[in-house]
């Protein structure tokens, strides 16, 4: 099977809401920002199922905290991007400029 | 419900059901969103999507078993009717394997249950065992545990299914499974096949979880860590791995060609001219061959306990090819194994031999631990080290020519193509680094192409011309009592003394009916023409009838034998017993077409007399089923004059000349009646028909 090379629509959205976050980055705060961004509910179980593919391939990492009596005695599972995280990001972002800079504006697009 | 508070079902499917790797993370974050404000079903929403999400990458990641696992269980139906099919009956016939009623004997039911067992730990065995053997990480702890459970789900599953079938289809489906090969079960659809299948599954993945192996940390970009082997930091020895589990991936290939030939390759009813269709059969044969071969070797190599998928000593493409130059044999020695050839052993040794060839050529030496740790003239006055190979490829010759002159020709195959695979594997050098690996696969091709060649011209040649008489013809060892356990073979037919009499005599049974493949006629504007060079050869494969008067012709009470008859005798007593065979033409040939026919016999019969055999031709299909008789021939090895005690059966042939056409047009039965003298009419002969070549006019 081919190693992916690029990132999919939500995993950017996820490492961008990541970076935005710093040490704050949990499931909690990262599928509210993605809902506040997007302007829907996101699934909180895709989201992680997309976190453990990123951690699988090296993009992010993740540790626990401490048990929370709020959270039922759970601990909250935080994640930060790794420097290869990073570069995809920038790699990412580089194509899509690219690929936007040659076009013309778009229907219901503001200036 | 208080606001605030998830539902209990939902926060139990959240903790027991989602992958156990999120799910602590998960819990928390749903509980401190409910606590935030959210409402119940959201809380249900959220919990449904984090078990279908977590166990699709699950099953994403477990690709390779669900696949392994889905082919499997579609052979289900296949397995029950190629045991079917060798049983003749038997607990494959039973009502328990048809679905179509209930069980019955206790022993019924455990040899259903052996045969399943069998059936669905022979992939774990095949693929899962082998990599966790590799990678270190078998725990014989869980395999009792796998074994009882898979048991248990397949029982639990057919029990459903069953219910569930007959619920469909009251009262219960009809399986016509004698109607069926397992080739064409195989690709079944029925709705009762696919409910067969369901258990298995069920039973196979459950095996196949239970067994797998910790997930490899070292799982990801392949490619890189074959250019660099220390690019994931880890200290590894490519070489020292290359060596171990590759008897597992070679295994998993030919396996899985094995299967594939005895699920597709079949001899072809009639050979004796080469045609397009035969061609485009062995080339199709070959292909097939090398495919499945690599696409076993590919589900052993990517299941998540093989070792070659995180430390690959070569690349994959390029062990598939290797062995591909293997496989491409394989169908030819299916084929002559199948026409009993004694040619078997010797392309198995050649298939084999070329193995050893080319993954010698791709696999380097293990790595050598540095010279400087050795002392001065370390290796010169060390002591050689013994070569047993050598001992072990002789031992295999002898053993190889042992078993041939037994007849024991899959034993000797066996044997021959390990002797080969140890000989090429000692005799070739192994290359002196892994530079070229990546750049030598489309040397690899080529070669494979041009070994490929070969094996298809040799696949085609067994398929036109059979070689089934190879064996007979060169040794001629045809020894019965070998194959019968040492003796031979009493009466097939079951004799008890008469209750008024005190004779014994012969109880003939009612022939069973079994539905036989009678495969079409090729083209025969090609075979029979006049231009025609070659006759049309028709192998016999039909039964042999014995009855006694005042029967004229095979009836109810006749018995009825599908062996050669140079392998057991029948006597019996109260009376001349008659013998017939009977040959069916799956078409018609003109009788304005045919000049001759020649019959070749294998004649043991060691009882000195006349023994004539007379031909007829019939057309079954005519009214009133007209025959035409063509005389009778005297069986010379077998007269006064030429006897001799037969040690192994001797070939004749016998010619019949066809006369002009009269009353019978056309006809699709070749029937023999054995005509012995008096005084020998109370045994059958042991005369067997070989084939029946027709000659064109």
């Amino acid at each position: 099977m081919a190693n992916r090379s690029y990132l999919g629509e939500l995993e950017l959205m996820i490492l961008l809401a990541v970076i935005h976050l710093g040490d704050d980055a949990y499931g909690v705060p990262i599928s509210r920002e993605l809902e506040q961004q997007r302007g829907r509910e996101v699934s909180v179980g895709s989201v992680y199922a997309a976190l453990d593919r990123m951690e699988a391939r090296g993009l992010v990492t993740s540790s626990l905290g401490d048990p929370m009596p709020e959270r039922g005695g759970k601990a909250r599972r935080y994640f930060r991007i790794t420097e290869a995280g990073l570069r995809q990001v920038a790699a990412t972002r580089r194509v899509l400029e690219k690929m936007w800079r040659g076009l013309p504006r778009l229907n219901g697009e503001r200036a | 419900m208080k606001r605030g508070v998830p539902p209990a079902p939902a926060v139990w499917m959240v903790e027991h059901l989602v992958p156990r790797s999120r799910c602590d993370g998960l819990a928390g974050d749903l509980l401190e969103e409910m606590v935030a404000g959210r409402t119940t079903r959201w809380y249900w929403r959220q919990a449904t999507g984090a078990v279908v999400t977590g166990w699709l990458g699950v099953l994403r990641d477990q690709r390779s078993m669900l696949f392994l696992a889905l082919v499997w269980a579609s052979l289900g139906p296949a397995w029950i009717a190629c045991f079917n099919a060798l049983d003749g009956g038997g607990p494959a016939s039973s009502p328990a394997w048809r679905m179509d009623s209930s069980w019955g004997e206790i022993s019924t039911f455990s040899m259903w249950m052996i045969l399943n067992l069998l059936f669905i730990w022979a992939p774990v065995v095949m693929c899962l065992i082998p990599g966790t053997w590799i990678s270190r990480s078998f725990s014989r702890s869980r395999f009792p545990l796998a074994f009882l459970l898979s048991g248990f789900v397949y029982f639990a599953g057919y029990f459903v299914t069953y219910v569930l079938m007959i619920v469909y289809s009251f009262p219960g489906p009809w399986i016509p499974w004698r109607r069926f090969t397992p080739l064409t079960e195989a690709a079944d659809i029925h709705p009762w096949a696919l409910a067969l299948r369901i258990p298995y599954l069920l039973a196979v993945l459950c095996a196949m979880w239970v067994t797998r192996p910790a997930k490899s940390a070292h799982r990801g970009n392949r490619l890189l860590r074959l250019a660099s082997p220390n690019a994931d930091g880890a200290e590894w020895d490519r070489r020292n791995f290359s060596r171990q589990g590759l008897g597992g991936l070679v295994l998993a290939g030919l396996t899985s060609t094995l299967v594939l030939c005895l699920l597709l390759c079949r001899m072809p009813q009639f050979h004796g001219a080469f045609s397009a269709a035969l061609l485009v059969k062995a080339l199709l044969y070959v292909l097939a061959a090398a495919l499945a071969g690599a696409a076993g070797t590919a589900i052993c190599w990517n299941s998540s306990s093989s070792a070659f998928l995180s430390h690959p000593p070569v690349t994959f493409d390029r062990f598939a090819i290797d062995c591909a130059a293997c496989w491409v044999w394989v169908p030819a020695t299916f084929l002559l194994a199948t026409s009993d050839s004694l040619l078997t052993p010797l392309v198995a040794g050649l298939g084999a031999t070329v193995l050893g060839l080319r993954l010698r050529a791709a696999i380097p030496e293990p790595a050598i631990s540095e010279p400087g740790a050795r002392e001065l003239f370390d290796s010169v006055l060390r002591k050689p080290g013994r070569e047993w190979h050598g001992v072990f490829v002789v031992l295999f010759v002898l053993l190889s020519v042992w078993a041939l002159d037994r007849r024991l020709l899959l034993a000797s195959a066996f044997t021959l193509a390990l002797a080969g695979f140890v000989f090429a594997w000692k005799y070739k050098d192994a290359p002196a680094d892994f530079s070229d690996l990546s750049h030598g696969n489309r040397q690899a091709v080529a070669k494979l192409l041009r070994i490929a060649g070969p094996a298809v011209l040799v696949t085609l040649a067994v398929l036109v011309f059979g070689f089934s008489g190879i064996g007979y013809r060169l040794v001629g060892v045809v020894n019965s009592s070998a194959r019968m356990g040492g003796e031979l073979h009493p009466l097939r037919v079951r004799a008890e003394p008469s209750a008024t009499s005190g004779y014994h005599s012969i109880i003939l049974w009612p022939p069973e009916q079994t539905n036989r493949l009678i495969l079409p006629l090729p083209e025969q504007s090609l075979l029979l023409t006049p231009s025609a060079m070659h006759p049309l050869i028709i192998r016999f494969d039909g039964p042999y009838w014995y009855f006694q008067a005042p029967s004229r012709r095979p009836g109810l009470h006749a018995h009825q034998e599908l062996g050669t008859p140079v392998e057991y005798r029948i006597q019996a007593s109260g009376g001349p017993l008659t013998m017939e065979a009977r040959q069916t033409i799956g078409g018609e040939v003109r009788l304005a077409d045919c000049s001759e026919i020649r019959m070749t016999i294998a004649n043991r019969n060691n009882r000195p007399g006349v023994i004539s055999l007379a031909l007829l031709l019939a057309d079954s299909s005519a009214p009133g089923k007209r025959a035409l008789y063509l005389g009778q021939q005297p069986v010379v090895s077998s007269e006064p004059g030429n006897f001799s005690v037969k040690a192994s059966a001797v070939t004749e042939t016998l010619r019949f000349p066809v006369p002009q056409p009269a009353r019978l047009l056309r006809f699709n039965q070749i029937i023999v009646m054995f005509l012995p003298e008096k005084g020998q009419s109370e045994s059958a002969p042991e005369i067997a028909i070989r084939q029946f070549a027709l000659y064109a006019r």
